[in-house]
Order: C-alpha cells, then structure tokens, then sequence
C-alpha cells in the first residue's frame, strides 16, 4: 500500500454516549459528543484539535485510539479503516499511535520502576530492554539514575517525561497527546514542550495534539481545528488561524486566553 | 494585635513535616500581612511550598507536621484570634465559615454520591436543623451567586452530571455558604478552560465588590492571575521571595525568580521555542547552601552560595529576599 500524505484520516465521525433516562422503562438519551467530524492530518506534521471542556475533543482521540466505538464514521490510519481491523492486525497498528495523557499520577504504574515501565511493551530481550529503556529514558532528559525510580520518587515533570518515554517506546508513527502540559507548571509546561519540539526535529512522527491552552498551541500546532459542541467550527493552518480568526467563537476562545 | 486593616497577618510561621528522611522544613519564616477586602496572589512553581501554606491557614496540614508562628485572624467587626492557638472546637466555627476553601479539583472534594444541591445545604451554617425551606432558597441563591444559569437542575444533579467548570462553581457556592470573610482558593481555574477561568475570577471579583471577600488565591499561571490580583507574593522553596504590590511586581520585579517566572509565560512566541528557567524545582530535602535559588540564578554571586538572604525591604516598598535585586 502506498503511504498518503495524510495518516490520519477521521470521516464524518460521530461519536455517541447513552445519557440517563427519565424512568426505569424509559429510552436513554443519546449524546452526540461529536457530530460528523471529517479531520485528514498530514504526516509528520502537528495538528492541534482545540476545544472547551465538553466540546468532544477528547472523543475524537478515544475512537483513534480504539477505546470507544464510533456510532457512524470512518478512521483510516495509513489509508486502513481503524474498526475494521481485528486480532494480531489490529495490535500491529495500535503499536504506531501512542498516548501521552494530562495526568502522570494516574497512567502510571506506581509499583514500577521507571525501566520497567518504558521497556514492559517491548519484545525484546532482558539486556535488550534495558539497553533500549535507557536511551529512551535518556532521550527524554532523565538520566542513568532515573531507571531504578518509581514514580513517587519523581516530580511531575519527570513523570510526564517518563510518559513520553514509554509512548516512543514502541516507535510510534503518531503520538496522541491529550492535554500533555496542562497539569504542569509554567516552567515545567516550556521543558516539555521543548522535549516535543526536539522529538519532532529527531524524528519523522505526527503529533495530534489535544488542548484547551492556546499558548501551547500556537507554539507547537501546524494545522488546528477548533471545535465546539462536538463539531468542528473552524479548521486553519496555525498562522492564519491565530493572526486571522474567522469565527466569532474563535475570536472569542483568542481574547480570552489573551492571545492577540 | 488588632489591625482594621488586615484581615490575616501571618507572622514567623514556620513548618516542617518529619519524614522517614529526618525533618523537612516547608515553610521558613513567611511573615505576610492579606489586607481587607483584597486579592492577593501566590505564585511559584509546584513543590514551592503554596498549597502548604494555604492549608496552614486552616490547620489543615497532615498530623506528622509541627507548625510554630502566628497566624493572626481578625474577622469583620471581631477581636483578633491567633488560628494556632484556638481549640479544635472554636477552630472549627471558622474552619469552612469565616474561612471558605476551594481547591482545585472539584470533584475531588465532593461526595460523589449526593446531589450538588444537598452538598451546599450542608455547608450552610445553622440551617441543617432549623428551617429546610429557607435553606433550599439560600441554596439556590448561592449558586445563581457563581453564575450559574439554571441553579435548580445543577442543584438536583449528581457531580458527575456536571462539567468541570460547573462543577468548581457549585464548590465555590459550598465555599461561599457559611459567608466566609476570607476565601483560599488553591489553584481554582488550572482545571479549567479559559472561558470557565474567567467566568470564576470575574464571580470572586464581584463578590470581593460587593461583600468585601479576601480572597488568597494560590496559581502558577503568572500571566492570568495579572488581572485580578491586588498583591502577589512569590514563593520558592517554602520561603516568600517577594512580596508586594502587583502592579509594581509586574511592571519592575525585583527579585530574578519573580522575574524568571514573568519571563516564561512572556517567552512564548509563534515558530519559537519557549523558554524554561535553567533547571527543575530541587526537592524539599536538598542541601543547597546559601540562597536556595543561586544554582538557577541569572545574578547569583559568590555571596549567594554562602549565606542565606534575609528579608528586606524592597525598594517597591513590599519584602524581597535577595543580595543582588534587579534594579532598573
């Protein structure tokens, strides 16, 4: 099969939600979290899906990521149908898209050392595995001392360096992150966003990028959508969407983040 | 001591935590006055030290810590009480009443199996057992106070039912039940969005207008909290590095840190890189020598490494701790 431009390719995707119902007979209300989102994300590139809380982004990335099922739509990865695939042929491609999520306390293993928990998807040898987990560690900023630590002995940083390490573990085509620095402090948010940057540089990967800071986005996106009630309201390369919002919602997301 | 000026006057309040590694010193000598009526603003990166000191306030800190100083209280119209010094039981009519908290994570600080409604009402003081009608209204009240569109059906639904940024409105209507003279707020918008972000700061701003709330609002977002802040005080390492007056912080910081701190979020740019203060946070148990910030410091001299700088008053008439403050 011949590799497209684009390695993501999400066609009127609708994802839904069964609400409560009003009486124990009674039907559920269906939730559209998103409704037909058509998104095509160019490889190698960061595309940035910005949105409130509520607005569907984080749906997106759970029918991408296979955890829920879409009610109506189409994934294709590398031109494949992401909910067609089964078994050994579904796992081969979930190995090329890893998540990095908001929260490290909560993805992390905290009975793990940090070796075990970069090296434990690997199909390698022992000596392999710890060769391989130290250049990941390393390549993250964590040094020799970090392989033997658990979790609780890290700072919040180091834990979402830690979480970086293990999604480049399995040499991801595309990393999904899902609000990768919104946890963090000031500081720490510019050293991991300094660690994407230079992982992009390194390497021929896709970032599809999830958050509500713009900063963040307007430093490390391409191409962003912005989406709202769980459609997307406006799609534009980075520049041109930052420097020329054309919806008033846009506008509105723009002034108050107090970006100008 | 009676100040009808400040509202909170803490004074050489020390805290340490014994740990399986010796004792840790938290807090070192915070000496700060919170003035009536007013917002003052913490900031500093995670493991500064900030949330300690706001749990301190309410003598919230785990039971393997030792806290020593003042923390002088003088409510609206009242004498002054030293928060150390009260019994638990005169602790606790202040605890969640004269003194309201609101913490980060809404969801975390409610009970997930009660209506929201049913979680104020609780909070409210002397209503439990007297008169329920009114305190359904009041219930009401305090949520259309947040900014709330329909309080009737947030107040009937279960946390979970509600979105982040309605949720830390309903924890702020709790906060605010017992009418509180001092809200500490520790880190309320970093969950949220932006729009939500504002539309909390703008209900604190109106309340700090109309009822005369305090407000002790701990944040590591510099640049948001800018606009809604009387003072801010910087905090690295369980000291208070500066402290004074944000407008004058903001257009001259004195302190390197302060203005480390000023120039990351100002860093960011479109196709350029941000840039981080040199290093990480050290952890609370290292043994650094001398100022605890000299290893990250664009000013540091020789000095710096030896002794530890005491505080002084700065030339923005606030307090700063530092040998060599930036002068322009």
């Amino acid at each position: 099969m011949s590799r497209s431009d684009f390695i993501l390719r999400i066609k009127d995707l609708t994802v839904s939600y069964s609400g409560s119902r009003k009486s124990i007979t009674g039907k559920r209300n269906i939730i559209n979290a998103v409704k037909n989102v058509s998104i095509s994300i160019k490889r190698g590139k960061t595309f940035a899906i910005v949105g409130e809380s509520g607005s569907g982004k984080t749906s997106i990335a759970m029918s991408v990521l296979n955890f829920v099922k879409p009610a109506s739509g189409t994934i294709e990865f590398n031109g494949i149908n992401l909910w067609n695939l089964k078994g050994e042929e579904l796992r081969k491609t979930r190995r090329l898209m890893q998540p990095v999520f908001q929260d490290p306390n909560s993805s992390l293993n905290p009975r793990m050392t940090s070796e075990r928990t970069v090296s434990e998807g690997l199909d390698l040898s022992e000596n392999d595995k710890a060769e391989k987990s130290r250049s990941l560690l390393k390549s993250v900023g964590l040094g020799e001392d970090f392989s033997d630590k658990y979790p609780h002995q890290l700072s919040g940083g180091q834990k979402q360096r830690l979480c970086i390490a293990r999604a480049l573990a399995p040499e991801p085509e595309l990393l999904l992150l899902d609000e990768p620095v919104s946890a963090q402090d000031l500081s720490i948010q510019a050293h991991i966003i300094n660690l994407l940057m230079d992982i992009k540089e390194k390497k021929p990967i896709t970032f599809l990028l999830i958050s509500h800071d713009l900063k963040v986005v307007r430093t490390l996106a391409d191409r962003v959508a912005i989406m709202r009630d769980g459609e997307v309201i406006e799609e534009a390369d980075s520049d041109e969407l930052f420097s020329n919002p054309r919806h008033p919602y846009t506008q509105q997301l723009l002034e108050n983040s107090g970006i100008n | 001591m009676s100040n009808t000026e400040n509202i909170l006057s803490v004074r050489n309040l020390n805290i340490s935590i014994s740990s399986g590694n010796g004792i840790l010193r938290i807090i070192k000598n915070a000496e700060f006055d919170l003035k009536i009526g007013t917002t003052l603003g913490i900031i500093g990166e995670s493991g500064s030290g900030k949330s300690m000191l706001s749990k301190a306030l309410l003598r919230l800190l785990p039971n393997n810590s030792q806290i020593s100083g003042n923390i002088f209280f003088s409510p609206n119209g009242e004498e002054t009480l030293d928060i150390l010094a009260l019994s638990d039981g005169k602790l606790r009519a202040i605890r969640g009443k004269k003194i309201g908290f609101l913490s980060q994570e809404p969801l975390s600080s409610m009970n997930p199996v009660r209506k929201c409604g049913k979680q104020i009402y609780d909070a409210l003081p002397g209503f439990r057992t007297t008169d329920r009608k009114a305190g359904n209204i009041r219930v009401l009240e305090l949520l259309e106070l947040t900014g709330l569109n329909d309080p009737s059906s947030v107040s009937d639904s279960y946390p979970h039912e509600l979105s982040g940024g309605m949720l830390q409105r309903v924890a702020l209507a709790a906060a605010l039940a017992g009418e509180p003279d001092i809200l500490i707020a520790d880190e309320p918008t970093t969950a949220l969005d932006a729009s939500s972000r504002v539309g909390i700061m703008k209900t604190i701003a109106k309340l700090k207008k109309e009822m005369n709330l305090s407000t002790f609002l701990i944040s590591h977002d510099i640049d948001f909290i800018a606009d809604w802040i009387d003072d801010l005080m910087v905090m690295y390492l369980g000291r208070i590095v500066e402290f004074g007056s944000a407008e004058k912080l903001f257009s001259s910081p004195t302190h390197p840190y302060t203005k480390a701190l000023m120039e990351v979020s100002k860093s960011y740019a479109p196709n350029s890189r941000p840039k981080p203060i040199r290093g990480d946070i050290p952890s609370l148990d290292n043994k650094i020598k001398g100022c605890k910030f000299h290893p990250r410091c664009d000013s540091a001299q020789d000095k710096c490494s030896i002794e530890d700088p005491p505080v002084e008053k700065a030339s923005h008439g606030g307090q700063i701790r530092c040998f060599f403050p930036i002068t322009t």
